[in-house]
């Protein structure tokens, strides 16, 4: 993180301590291995679903084969996801213990009903699912699996609203902007002002004593220091960011997990030329275009509304690399982005000496002053900020922002970058290899055959293009990701909670660090292998049910 | 009933949820790995399958026992932050510790069924040995908070007296638990392994006497280092005239029930050594052993309501623990348990189809 403009007694709270850098660093990496195994197991079932419906309707055995070998990789993605998601929720209250307050304010219904309907619903269907498979009907099992599928979506999205909520805290309504001018209102207002003073008040004394402030949180006075902070644990459900979030990241992982098995079989066409596999790729390609095509587009129309609406520091900095030196100033012009944004290619952006400048309209007013005016009771413990001013504190997240904006842009120009490939791929496997449109095929094919397959030969011109696909997936999401979070800071909570509030006061050790490297990388390994594994042994599903069942 | 007493059985019930398939897991991996070695040593092939047979059910149970782990951490965190957050902050590395066990143990479970009978025997106990390790290691981390809340004492967070025996008598219990769960799915049936369910009876019974005794051990610790947890549980007839009466009956149940075990195992297993099964005699062994836990570890942790952390005879109340950050709903937590109950329905269909083979034949 950069450096501070005004208050250096605001640095323990803006500027990364070493503990969080070594935080971020492990959660980074335990949260991607986290997603990659929860892409797989919500792109499967679609291939899974598409290949027994084939099955039912031609009796080709060749169907239920393969959406059995594919069963068995999907149970094993589901253990992959369970080991890495426990690890990251142990991890979450682990290393940012202060993530206790969402577990028990605005997340606590996303995280209690994901556990309680969606998480067990998913396990007991997935365990009845392949429990019948090949015993009941295809559709039966088909539907076991696509209500497996529908709770797994389920679960996403109940995640989805919490780290929405870190986003976009809906129901804060206008608790955010009375601090920092330039962001809007968040909702109905939800949030208890004192309460959130309270809170606030806790932490930044923890924080700026040197300590954390996650350590506010093992005070054992620490509710009843607080007090009532949220008032409706129904309203982060209706949080609009959650909605546009869980259409695009639901859509990105169905696209990354059946990019994936597209991609194997492909590759497997383009080794053996054995027809089997384009059989059993084009029901899988069909829902991957249809996925591809509808994501960055519609999916990506309401995520980019949702930021440009809410969280206007992180568009500024997602578009730093194409606004030029205007993004430091006040406002700059970029048609592109001005024209999806708004609707209008000459409407200014603002740049970040805007917010700087609405700052100001905070006048001099003091931590002590406000605290003294609103919460005297909490005076005391925003001592170590007292003399600090509001607008000093302001400027602090903008500066703290503006010096990660390239790194910001660089992500999320890179999701562009590859989701536009993947939506070119898409289109030319549609109408080439899927569906013959009339003019449309034809140039498509000139494309295809007449400059693709003259540069790598034209019978890898579909192996290329599956590869393109799901490569392209995988970068948009991870780059998508990088982007929505990193864009974040310097708020672990969007304008209210600061990363260095959130956590742990444990020292966090290089070698303890190293180790938790190594565990997720082995288990990221081990998981690999035993996934390719499964996947080359098709009568696994019927060894394992006899194993389970009896019988060696 | 108040909200401070809802929310602490709601967090009670979901750890004893809990707690029923996690004995099993434990108990299954201690019983299989053992048996796999003597096996391989004896060159026993009914052995070796009867190891493989408990293997089966720790495989099974691994998958809710996960589940219910979930649901208990997203209440746990909840309804008690600041309690979790000492967790957090005082077992930094025992929850470290546990959490490399959980995913060191999934990976494991299934690199040790497959190589089996693909690897020479020896490396595979050896195997056996690391997955029995890194099963131990999640009780072993997480017990510590058991023992910080019925003795908190924040200076000797890691070296807590009550520590040690609580963690003896839990894996004693755990191993006990697994081997009578066991005899009861094999017992269960329609093929009788009457070997099998000699061993694992045998195992059950030949653990009660040291659980016992380990209960024992645990008793003496609570009444030096935390009578008030002591006196709840001991109630009248171990002298504490003022003992909590929603905990020393479930205590008092809990050693009759025992006793109980004891003699119907006994009869169970007598009748196992003249070479037949006594099915209703081995599956209420089973029921029992899981029925004498959830009593334990009931009494254990209501003794120390209205507390979550004692200390003397006093301690950090439940009330003031208790999220107040925002009203839950009521209905949010019917509906809770609503599907709660229902999942564990189909997951229970779809086990006793796997185990007991409706769909299955058996080949064996």
């Amino acid at each position: 993180m950069g450096e501070l403009a005004t208050n250096s007694s605001l640095a323990s709270i803006y500027l990364h301590t070493q503990n969080v850098d070594a935080a971020l660093a492990m959660s980074t990496y335990g949260i991607y291995l986290h997603a990659v195994f929860l892409s797989l197991t919500l792109g499967i079932p679609l291939a899974i679903t598409a290949w027994l419906i084939q099955w039912r309707r031609t009796g080709d055995e060749d169907y239920l084969k393969y959406a059995k070998t594919l069963s068995v990789v999907l149970a094993i993605n589901f253990s992959l996801g369970v080991v890495t998601g426990t690890l990251v929720e142990f991890g979450l209250l682990d290393i940012w213990p202060t993530s206790m307050v969402l577990f028990a304010a605005p997340g606590f219904l996303p995280l209690a009903f994901e556990a309680t309907i969606a998480f067990i619903g998913e396990a007991a269907l997935l365990t009845l699912y392949l429990a019948t498979l090949g015993k009941w009907s295809a559709y039966r099992s088909v539907a076991v699996l696509m209500a497996d599928w529908a709770l797994g979506s389920l679960s996403g999205y109940f995640i989805l609203t919490v780290n929405a909520w870190m986003n976009v805290p809906w129901g804060a309504g206008t608790t955010p902007h009375a601090l920092y001018p330039f962001l809007p209102s968040y909702g109905p207002q939800a949030l208890n002002e004192t309460g959130a003073l309270n809170l606030m008040a806790v932490l930044i004394h923890y924080t700026a004593s040197g300590s954390s402030g996650s350590l506010a949180v093992t005070n054992m006075e620490f509710t009843s220091m607080v007090g009532r902070l949220f008032d409706d644990a129904w309203l982060p459900l209706l949080n609009p960011d959650a909605i546009a979030t869980t259409l695009h990241t639901l859509l990105a992982a169905y696209a990354v997990g059946l990019g994936t098995v597209a991609a194997v079989l492909a590759f497997k066409y383009s080794r053996s030329r054995d027809s089997k596999y384009i059989k059993l790729l084009r029901p899988i390609l069909w829902i991957l275009v249809v996925v591809l095509l509808v994501q960055p587009t519609l999916g990506g129309h309401f995520m980019g509304d949702s930021v440009v609406k809410y969280q206007p520091t992180k568009f500024t900095a997602m578009v730093a690399l194409t606004g030029g030196n205007g993004v430091y100033g006040t406002e700059f012009l970029d048609p592109i982005e001005a024209l999806f944004a708004y609707g209008n290619p000459y409407h200014p952006i603002h740049g970040f000496q805007y917010y700087i400048d609405q700052c100001s309209k905070l006048g001099n007013t003091t931590f002590g002053e406000l605290y003294s005016a609103m919460d005297p009771k909490m005076v005391g413990y925003v001592a170590p900020v007292a003399n600090a001013t509001l607008a000093g504190n302001c400027v602090d997240a903008v500066k703290s922002i503006e010096s990660l904006a390239p790194l910001v842009s660089g992500f999320y120009y890179s999701m562009i970058g590859a989701g536009i490939v993947a939506g070119l791929a898409s289109l030319l496997v549609l109408f080439t290899f899927l569906w013959r449109a009339p003019g449309i095929s034809r140039v498509s094919d000139a494309i295809n055959y007449g400059v693709i397959g003259r540069a790598v030969g034209r019978d890898k011109v579909l192996l290329l293009l599956v590869l393109a696909m799901a490569v392209a997936a995988d970068v948009a999401s991870t780059a998508g990701w990088a982007a929505r979070e990193v864009g974040r800071q310097p708020w672990t909570v969007y304008g209210m909670i600061t990363t260095n509030e959130v956590v742990t006061s444990v020292v966090i050790t290089p070698a303890f660090e190293a180790i938790v490297f190594l565990v997720f990388t082995a288990v990221a390994i081990g998981g690999g292998v035993a996934m390719i594994y499964a996947a080359r042994r098709p009568e696994l599903l019927d060894r394992l049910r006899r194993a389970v069942g009896g019988g060696k | 009933m108040n909200i401070v007493m809802f929310s602490f059985i709601l967090l009670g019930f979901t750890l004893l949820m809990h707690l029923v398939f996690v004995n099993v897991i434990i108990g299954a991996a201690a019983l299989t790995v053992a048996m796999r070695y003597v096996a391989y040593r004896r060159g026993d092939a009914g052995l070796e399958l009867l190891a493989r047979k408990a293997f089966r059910i720790l495989v099974v149970s691994d998958l809710f026992g996960g589940v219910w782990a979930t649901i208990l951490t997203v209440l746990m965190a909840g309804l008690y932050p600041s309690m979790t957050a000492i967790f957090m902050h005082d077992y930094f590395y025992p929850v470290a510790i546990a959490i490399t066990g959980i995913m060191v143990s999934i990976p494991l479970i299934a690199v040790y069924w497959h190589l089996w009978g693909r690897m020479n025997p020896r490396l595979h106990s050896l195997l056996g040995l690391l997955l029995l390790a890194s099963i131990l290691l999640v009780p072993i981390g997480f017990r510590y908070f058991f023992a910080g809340m019925t003795y908190a004492d924040p200076s000797s967070a890691l070296a807590n007296p009550v520590y040690p025996p609580l963690i003896i008598h839990t894996l004693i219990g755990a191993v006990d638990i697994g081997a009578f769960v066991t005899a009861a799915v094999l017992a269960s049936r329609s093929n009788l392994d009457v070997r099998g369910v000699r061993i694992s009876l045998g195992t059950g019974l030949a653990m009660l006497p040291a659980q016992a005794a380990a209960g024992g051990y645990y008793y003496a610790v609570l009444v030096k280092y935390s009578p008030y947890v002591a006196g709840n549980v001991g109630g009248p007839l171990l002298g504490y005239a003022d003992g909590n009466p929603m905990v020393y009956p479930a205590f008092y149940s809990g050693v009759a029930l025992a006793a109980v075990l004891g003699a119907v195992a006994a009869y169970a297993f007598y009748a196992s050594l003249r070479g037949e099964v006594r099915r209703w005699a081995v599956i209420m062994s089973g029921v029992l052993s899981e029925a004498v836990m959830l009593l334990m570890e009931y009494a254990n942790d209501m003794a120390r309501y209205p507390y979550i952390f004692v200390q003397g005879s006093g301690g950090a109340t439940a009330s003031s623990l208790l999220d107040s950050l925002m009203p839950i709903p009521l209905s949010a937590i019917y509906i809770m348990l609503a599907s709660s109950i229902f999942f564990v329905g189909v997951f229970s269909a779809a086990f006793y189809y796997a185990i007991l083979r409706r769909f299955i034949p058996e080949t064996e």
